[in-house]
């Protein structure tokens, strides 16, 4: 009896519970009836939903001796109210490519999260990172021992190389142009040092998609999208077409007119495909699939420049190199990236991204640097004036004058 | 001991931390603006990126300076208690 008259002590994060959809409230609560960080969550978020004003401070000193990436640091100023989240610092640990755990792994951290956390997971943060939510500054170095003793690392945070991301790849997807785990975990390995020890003048994310479907959305988030694309002709099964056409698609307004190129038309019979004049949109293949394929000649577009809005607005990649293969050791790949992050270093404001120096600088600047030669799929918006100008070609003007 | 030109180890690491500590509280310092500090006092001969770079990695795997982070962005310190953190 006393129990249905009891008022709940969080009547605004119950509100959050409501509903057919997953709640964020409803797992931790759960996890407060055995982890008093938890529980103290619980009553600094009800606190900041009354006040409506958060109870975090944010930044600071904390990690794990060595690294500068990976732990951010959180303090409560409350903790005379709530004593078990005074710290709740957060961990991010480098995911596996493609995401892919044992029930064995996750097991593992799941422990070690318990036993020094508050037990509260994000599968997973934007950037990719496996996230540990909630712990004090005298469980970091414990928990890092135990993670790197069990082969997990730190991913990162701050100015450096975050932890870089792809989708599942040719592990589970028909589409892959290019082995997208693979790349991941070599650039992950290779540029260790850059992951862990802060020496950009911003964060840097590589974000591996493995066909223009770009599943990571690394084409609005990454600094470097990495997509898979081919060079050759789609393929085409013919007789897999008319039989998408015998089971009822229409081939001509669900393919053909809805294409952006408009490069295909259908007779009744063929499908056929002007592939020059194909933008790899993906719509046929994604709606064919048992028809269309990708072509053989597989590699990916680099793309740079993309952001979301913290200190200026939002920015897309663009095409900075149309077609690289991409195979081991990935040498042409590396040798780009480097004097990519030469230029930056030299040039780039501290908290500038890489899109933002070159918006700043100019396209033309930047290809110079890099020693690369204009291309008509590095505007990024055909139709209208891209703004790039070179030395030469006022040299030419001069001349003839 | 002859002279090879290049600034003792040691002595690039002393004059790393008398630049960050000396800038505490006044300037978030980036492992760029110490290298091209350091650079710019002893010269492209006797002090390269390189040498920056281990200097740098040296004193923080010492424990002498550390890395901080804000707002996305991180910096050189020398350890010090945070003012956001609370007291014990």
């Amino acid at each position: 009896m006393a129990n249905e008259t009891k008022k709940s002590s969080t009547p605004l994060l119950d509100e959050l519970e409501k509903g057919k959809w997953p709640s964020f409230v409803k797992e931790i609560k759960k996890m407060a009836d055995k982890n008093p960080r938890a529980k103290d969550l619980l009553g600094q978020l009800e606190l900041s939903y009354t006040d409506k004003v958060t109870h975090w401070k944010h930044g600071g000193l904390v990690g794990v001796r060595g690294y500068g990436g990976g732990v951010i640091g959180r303090y409560s100023d409350s903790p005379d109210k709530f004593p078990n989240v005074a710290h709740f610092h957060t961990m991010r640990i480098n995911q596996p490519s493609g995401w892919f755990y044992t029930s064995k792994a996750l097991r593992e951290i799941c422990d070690v999260w318990e036993q020094h956390g508050s037990g509260l997971t994000n599968m997973h943060g934007s950037t990719g990172d496996l996230v540990l939510l909630g712990t004090s500054t005298d469980n970091l170095e414990p928990i890092f021992t135990k993670l790197t003793s069990k082969g997990w690392d730190l991913g990162g945070s701050g100015s450096v190389l975050r932890t870089p991301s792809c989708c599942a790849g040719p592990a589970r997807c028909e589409f892959a142009c290019y082995d997208t785990l693979k790349l991941t975990y070599d650039l992950t390995q290779e540029f260790q040092d850059l992951l862990h020890r802060p020496q950009f003048p911003y964060k840097w994310k590589f974000k591996m998609s493995g066909c223009p479907n770009d599943c990571v959305a690394s084409v609005a988030r990454a600094d470097m999208s990495i997509i898979g694309i081919w060079k050759d002709d789609i393929q085409v099964d013919q007789q897999a077409v008319r039989e998408y056409a015998k089971n009822g698609v229409n081939i001509q307004s669900e393919i053909c007119d809805l294409c952006p190129a408009k490069c295909m038309s259908w007779d009744g019979n063929d499908l056929k495909i002007v592939n020059k004049w194909c933008n790899k949109c993906m719509h046929c293949i994604n709606a064919l699939p048992k028809a269309l394929r990708p072509g053989k000649e597989r590699g990916a577009a680099i793309l740079i420049g993309a952001k979301a809005p913290i200190l200026q607005g939002a920015q897309m990649s663009s095409v900075l190199v149309p077609f690289m293969k991409m195979e081991p050791p990935y040498k042409e790949l590396k040798d780009l990236v480097e004097k990519i992050w030469d230029f930056w270093g030299e040039y780039g404001k501290n908290r500038e991204r890489i899109g933002e120096l070159i918006q700043r600088v100019g396209m033309g600047q930047f290809l110079e640097a890099l020693e690369l030669d204009p291309k008509p799929q590095m505007v990024a918006n055909p139709r209208t004036n891209p703004f790039i100008f070179y030395e030469e070609y006022f040299e030419e003007e001069g001349e003839e004058k | 001991m002859a002279d090879s030109g290049v600034v003792p180890m040691d002595e690039l690491q002393n004059e790393i931390f008398k630049m960050v500590q000396e800038d505490m509280g006044k300037k978030q310092l980036k492992a760029k603006d110490i290298t091209n500090a350091m650079i710019q006092k002893f010269g492209e001969e006797k002090c390269t990126k390189e040498t920056c770079k281990e200097a740098i990695r040296t004193l923080i795997d010492s424990g002498k300076l550390v890395y901080g982070y804000f707002g996305g962005s991180s910096s050189i310190q020398v350890p010090h208690k945070e003012g956001s953190e609370p007291d014990k």
